[in-house]
């Protein structure tokens, strides 16, 4: 019989059991229960059916898929005993989902989880620069879809510096090398601009107005790089604003949710992040035309009230010269008016007193007889036979003597 | 009438003694000499003032001028 240590036995076992179990050859399939993930190192869960139950232990880096317990997996690793505390378990190099509709329940776990954490939080989205200049383009080298945004991008708008992080968009590789693309395109400052003071270039600024993600259609399985947590979680924390387009219109990633603005296509994306040279110049020439007529109507309105200011004067003067006309006028008049009242006034009086004079009854023939001391008598009962008495003619008077006295009949 | 010897007149004071000359003139009051003096007085303030909207407008022609309004 042969002795052996404890660690020994534990030795010769692991070694038999990673001999007798070549990865790639052997896969366990089970749920998930009891899953967790401790100091953001190292994940442990039992993987179980109905009668049995093995322990699970695996880094968190080599778990690609999304797994939350009562979901079905295939466990490809080595199975072995942990000396320290004689513990079995089987050490994951990848697990893979498993059943009908894994990967959908997966990604629908997946999905609540990051929504509670607010990664797709509507309210935190940023909008893209109007006019972009500088774009990081995470894309792959060879796709259809680095071909079409491009095309589309400069048949819209040109003078684009766009720089592309190639990675592969399928495959394990896929997710580490996007995650690394973003994280880079993030650490390039911009370079020296004439507009800012030196030192302050580049300091604590990023170098991209936007970042494009994308790549094009394909089955769930093809697309799953992009339903990465690792990569979900670099879109959501970069700090350039992200346009994410993966796939058809149809498919919708946990990359494009939580980008900060999701194309549906690449051609698409290429419209979302530039405007259309066309409208953008129909846009220009409207602003100009609508300023044109702006400060040619202000230009009017200024001119004719400057018109009226220069005429005012004028206009002015025209009306002290009319009032000054009509004030001579009335003067006038009321002058002439007075002084023919005046007349008039003086005229009846004349009239009057014409009327009055008694030569004016001896100019028209009439005779006034007067006595010795010149009074006038105007009776015969006044006279005497004999009596000298005088009368009056218009031009003259003559001496007479009354011979014949004769009442009137 | 020279323009120096032109008496100051203010025009809008003028405008007023004008109107109330001719007031007086139409209540019809008899003293010829009073009548004729404020006559005389009309016809000098209206010259006056006549003289000055001369002056104003030539005055106003020449600013245009100057500034090539």
């Amino acid at each position: 019989m042969r002795i052996l240590q404890v660690s020994e036995f534990i030795e010769i076992v692991n070694i038999i059991l990673r001999e007798s179990f070549a990865t790639e050859e052997v896969a366990v399939e089970g749920e998930v229960s009891g899953y967790r993930a401790s100091q953001g190192q190292w994940v442990t869960f039992d993987l179980k059916d109905e009668k049995a139950l093995v322990n699970i232990f695996m880094p968190v880096w080599n778990l690609r898929v999304p797994i939350q317990d009562g979901i079905r997996v295939r466990v490809i690793g080595l199975p072995r005993i942990y000396p320290k505390y004689g513990k079995f378990s089987i050490s994951a190099e990848r697990i893979e989902l498993a059943g009908e509709g894994a990967l959908k329940k997966a990604l629908l776990l997946l999905h609540q989880k990051l929504e509670q954490e607010g990664l797709f939080d509507p309210s935190r989205k940023r909008a893209l620069p109007r006019f972009p200049e500088r774009i990081a383009l995470v894309a792959s080298r060879d796709s259809a879809a680095y071909g079409d945004f491009v095309r589309v991008l400069s048949e819209r708008w040109g003078g684009l510096e766009i720089d592309l992080f190639h990675v592969l968009v399928q495959g394990d590789n896929a997710p580490r090398e996007i995650v690394a693309a973003i994280q880079s395109a993030n650490s390039i400052t911009p370079p020296a601009s004439p507009y800012l003071p030196a030192g302050k270039a580049g300091k604590g600024r990023i170098g991209y107005d936007a970042l494009v993600m994308t790549r094009g259609g394909g089955s769930l399985e093809d697309l799953m790089a992009f339903n990465d947590e690792a990569v979900v979680r670099a879109i959501h924390a970069s700090q350039i604003p992200t346009l994410v387009a993966i796939g058809h219109e149809r498919d919708l990633t946990l990359a494009e949710e939580a980008a900060d603005v999701r194309g549906s296509t690449p051609t698409d994306c290429a419209r979302r992040l530039v405007p259309d040279r066309k409208d953008v110049q129909y846009e220009l020439a409207a602003v100009v035309s609508a300023m044109e007529s702006n400060l040619t109507r202000y230009m009017e309105s200024r001119r004719a009230a400057l018109d009226h200011a220069v005429r005012a004067p004028s206009l002015w003067l025209a009306g002290q010269r009319a009032a000054l006309e009509r004030a001579t006028s009335v003067c006038d008049t009321a002058v002439r008016q007075w002084v023919g009242g005046l007349k008039d006034r003086l005229q009846a009086h004349i009239r009057l007193l014409e009327s009055l004079d008694p030569k004016g009854v001896l100019a028209r023939g009439y005779a006034m007889v007067k006595d010795a001391s010149g009074r006038s008598i105007s009776s015969v009962a006044q006279l005497q036979i004999g009596q000298a008495t005088a009368i009056v003619l218009k031009d003259g008077e003559a001496e007479t003597e009354v011979k014949k006295i004769s009442n009137a009949l | 009438m020279s323009k120096k010897q032109l008496p100051k007149i203010d025009v809008a004071q003028g405008f007023e003694e004008l109107e109330s000359i001719a007031e007086w003139f139409e209540k019809g009051h008899g003293h010829l000499d009073e009548g004729l003096k404020k006559f005389e007085r009309a016809m000098e303030i209206a010259g006056v003032l006549k003289q000055r909207l001369d002056e104003a407008e030539n005055t106003i022609r020449e600013i245009k001028e100057k500034f090539a309004v």
